[in-house]
C-alpha cells in the first residue's frame, strides 16, 4: 500500500495542485479560516509530533502553519503558529495574518472524537479606506469520526475582532469635507464587533502516516443588524472552503 | 466557602513570593480592558462615516412624512424662493447630491432644490418597508408641495434620478414644466441590454472584491455605519468604469448602501420588471437628454433606446465626461442646461 503512494507521487502532486487551484477558484470562501486544529486532528496515527500545514482558502489566500504536539497535564495539545497571506493583495505588501492556535482532542471513544481549539491572531490589511490592524480571537469545536485512514467531523467556530487600529486614507477623510458639525475621523484604535460563526463539515484523508489532505466546506455568516448581506451585494456567497495539506514528521 | 479558598490561594502564592507575578498580568489585563472600553466603537455615530441628519442637528434639513414615517432629510436650496423651482434628483438609489452641487449655479434664474433621498446620503436611514416606487413618488410630491405648491417644477434627474423623474412625470404630468435627463438609466427593464454587465461587473479576483473580503477580518457590515463604510470601499474602484479617466474623483458624503441594496433587490435590479415609458408618448414638451462621451451608458445607448421614445427630444453629448458629467465636465454640462432651460436667453 505504501508503494502505491510513491509510484503515483509526482503525477498525484500535479493533480493535487490543479485540484487545489480549481477548488479554490470554484469555492472561494469569504471568511478566513485557519487550519488551527493541528496534528492531533489531522494526523491520528501519524508519525512524529510535528507537522507543517499548507492551506489554501479564499479567495486566493495561502496559509503556512507549523504544529508541535505538547503534553499539558494529561492532554495532548497542538500549538500551531500560522501565517496567512492573501495572494492577490501581496503586491501592496500590507495584508496578512499571524495566528497562534492551540487545539486538543479532548474526548476519544473508539472512532468517535471531540476536540476544541482556541486561537489569537493579528491581521493587517490595506484598502481604499485606509490601513487596518485587527486583533482577534476564535474558539472552535470539532466532533466526528476519526480513524487511521480518514476522518469526517462537524465543525463549529466562533471568531471576533474586538480591537482594530485604523489609519484613515485621504479618500476616506474626504467624505467628511464640507459637512457642518463634522470633522474627519482620527487615526487610532477602535473597538470593533466582527462576530462570525462558522458551521461546516471537515473531512480528511491520510495518504500515509506522513501526509494528510483535509478539506472543509461550510457557511460563515457575519452578524449583521440590518439583515443585509454585504457579500451578496457583490455577488459572493458567504461560504468557506479551505483545503489543507499536512505533512507529519 | 468559595471566597475562603480564593483567599487561601492568594496567601499561599504571596508566601512563595509569586504574588507579584500573578497579579501583574491580571492588573495589566484589567488595565488594558479598561482602556479598551474608552475607545470609540466603529459602530458609533460619526466614527467611520459622517452622521446623518437625524444625528447631526447642524445639517441643513427638513422633516418629510412618507410611508407614515417622519424622517430627517438632508436638503439645501439655492436662489430666490420666488423663482421657478428646479429640483435636482440624484442617482443611486442611495447616493447623495454632493457631486451635483455645481448645478447650484443655475440659482441665478431658478430656485434650485437639492436633497438626499430618504435613506441615502446624509438623510436619515429607513427600513425596507419604506422603499417602493410609490413612496419615492410620494417623497417628491411632498417636496413639490412644500417648495412649489402653486407652480409646476423643472425636474433634472441623473442616472437613477432620470428613472425617478419619469416615474413622477407618469403619475403627475401636470406638476412638471421642463424635464432634463442626465445620463438616465434604462427607463424600463426591457431597455437594459448588457448595460449592467459593462458598468457593474467586477471579477472575483479584482482588488476591490479581494479588499472587501479581506476587510472581513476587521469590520463586518453589522449596521448602517459599517455597511456604508464598506460600501465606500466598493465604490472607490467600483465607480471607476463610470468615470472618464483614472484621475477622476467622485465627490460624495456617504452612500446609503441599504437603500441601494433593497432597491436593487426589489425595484430595479437584474431580473426585475419595471416600465416608466408608458406615458412618454403624450409628453408634448421638449425633453433634454444629456449623454456623456465616455460613459458605460453613453450617447449610443441614449440615442438608440431613449430618444426614439420621446415625441420632442434633444440629445446633447457632454465631451470628456463619464457617467457623472457634473464631476468630469461641469462647464459643458451647465452650458447644455442653459441652452435648454427656458429662463436663459
Amino acid at each position: 500500500m505504501k508503494k502505491l503512494y510513491i509510484n503515483n507521487g509526482r503525477r498525484g502532486l500535479r493533480r493535487f495542485l490543479m485540484a487545489l487551484l480549481l477548488f479554490g477558484m470554484l469555492f472561494p470562501g469569504v471568511e478566513f479560516h485557519n487550519s488551527i486544529y493541528g496534528a492531533a486532528f489531522y494526523g491520528k496515527g501519524a508519525v512524529g509530533e510535528h507537522s507543517v500545514t499548507s492551506s489554501f482558502y479564499g479567495p486566493m489566500v495561502m496559509g503556512f502553519g507549523y504544529s508541535r504536539r505538547l503534553k499539558v497535564g494529561g492532554l495532548s495539545v497542538d500549538l500551531q503558529p500560522e501565517l496567512a497571506l492573501p495572494v492577490t493583495l501581496l503586491k501592496n505588501g500590507d495584508s496578512g495574518k499571524v495566528n497562534l492556535g492551540a487545539s486538543s482532542l479532548v474526548f476519544e471513544r473508539g472512532i468517535w472524537g471531540l476536540g476544541v481549539s482556541a486561537d489569537l491572531w493579528v491581521a493587517t490589511g490595506g484598502n481604499s479606506m485606509g490601513n487596518l490592524i485587527g486583533l482577534g480571537y476564535g474558539l472552535g469545536l470539532l466532533g466526528g469520526l476519526f480513524n487511521e485512514r480518514r476522518f469526517v467531523a462537524l465543525e463549529l467556530r466562533f471568531a471576533d475582532t474586538p480591537l482594530t487600529h485604523i489609519r484613515h486614507s485621504p479618500y476616506q477623510q474626504g467624505f467628511f469635507n464640507d459637512i457642518p458639525g463634522e470633522s474627519a475621523p482620527s487615526d487610532g484604535w477602535y473597538r470593533s464587533e466582527n462576530i462570525r460563526l462558522f458551521t461546516g463539515l471537515t473531512a480528511g484523508f491520510h495518504f500515509s502516516q506522513r501526509l494528510t489532505l483535509v478539506g472543509s466546506l461550510g457557511y460563515a455568516p457575519v452578524r449583521q443588524r440590518q439583515g443585509v448581506r454585504m457579500f451578496e451585494m457583490v455577488g459572493i456567497i458567504p461560504i468557506y472552503a479551505p483545503i489543507y495539506l499536512v505533512y507529519h514528521f | 466557602m468559595k471566597l475562603k479558598i480564593i483567599s487561601r490561594g492568594l496567601k499561599l502564592k504571596r508566601a512563595k513570593g509569586a504574588g507579584l507575578s500573578l497579579s501583574l498580568p491580571l492588573w495589566l489585563a484589567l488595565g488594558l480592558f479598561g482602556a479598551a472600553c474608552t475607545l470609540p466603537h466603529v459602530n458609533d455615530e460619526g466614527s467611520l462615516v459622517p452622521r446623518t441628519a437625524d444625528q447631526n442637528p447642524d445639517l441643513p434639513q427638513i422633516t418629510l412624512t412618507v410611508a407614515s414615517k417622519s424622517r430627517a432629510v438632508h436638503l439645501e436650496t439655492f436662489g430666490d424662493p420666488a423663482s421657478p423651482a428646479l429640483f435636482v434628483v440624484h442617482g443611486g438609489p442611495g447616493n447623495d447630491y454632493r457631486h451635483l452641487k455645481p448645478l447650484a449655479a443655475l440659482s441665478d434664474r431658478y430656485f434650485v432644490v437639492m436633497w438626499d433621498q430618504r435613506g441615502g446620503g446624509l438623510s436619515e436611514r429607513i427600513g425596507e418597508e419604506e422603499i417602493s416606487f410609490d413612496y419615492y413618488i410620494d417623497e417628491l410630491k411632498a417636496l413639490k408641495n412644500r417648495f412649489s405648491p402653486g407652480a409646476p417644477i423643472t425636474l433634472l434627474g441623473e442616472s437613477w434620478g432620470g428613472i425617478y423623474v419619469m416615474m413622477y412625470v407618469e403619475r403627475y404630468p401636470g406638476d412638471v414644466d421642463q424635464i432634463v435627463l442626465l445620463e438616465p438609466g434604462p427607463l424600463s427593464s426591457s431597455l437594459h441590454g448588457n448595460y449592467d454587465d459593462e458598468a457593474l461587473s467586477f471579477g472575483i479576483l479584482s482588488d476591490m472584491v479581494q479588499e472587501l473580503v479581506w476587510s472581513g477580518e476587521f469590520i463586518s457590515a453589522s449596521d448602517h455605519e459599517t455597511l456604508d463604510y464598506k460600501f465606500m470601499m466598493v465604490q472607490h474602484d467600483g465607480l471607476e468604469p463610470m468615470m472618464c479617466g483614472a484621475s477622476s474623483y467622485y465627490p460624495q458624503w456617504r452612500p446609503g448602501a441599504y437603500v441601494t441594496y433593497v432597491a436593487m433587490e426589489n425595484l430595479i435590479g437584474e431580473g426585475l420588471s419595471y416600465d416608466f415609458t408608458g406615458s412618454i408618448g403624450s409628453i408634448n414638451k421638449k425633453v433634454l437628454i444629456l449623454a456623456s462621451s465616455c460613459s458605460p451608458l453613453g450617447v449610443d445607448f441614449q440615442a438608440k433606446r431613449h430618444v426614439p421614445l420621446f415625441p420632442i427630444v434633444e440629445l446633447v453629448e457632454i465631451p470628456s465626461s463619464g457617467h457623472f458629467p457634473t464631476v468630469d465636465n461641469p462647464l459643458a454640462t451647465l452650458a447644455a442646461l442653459r441652452g435648454y432651460l427656458s429662463l436663459y436667453p
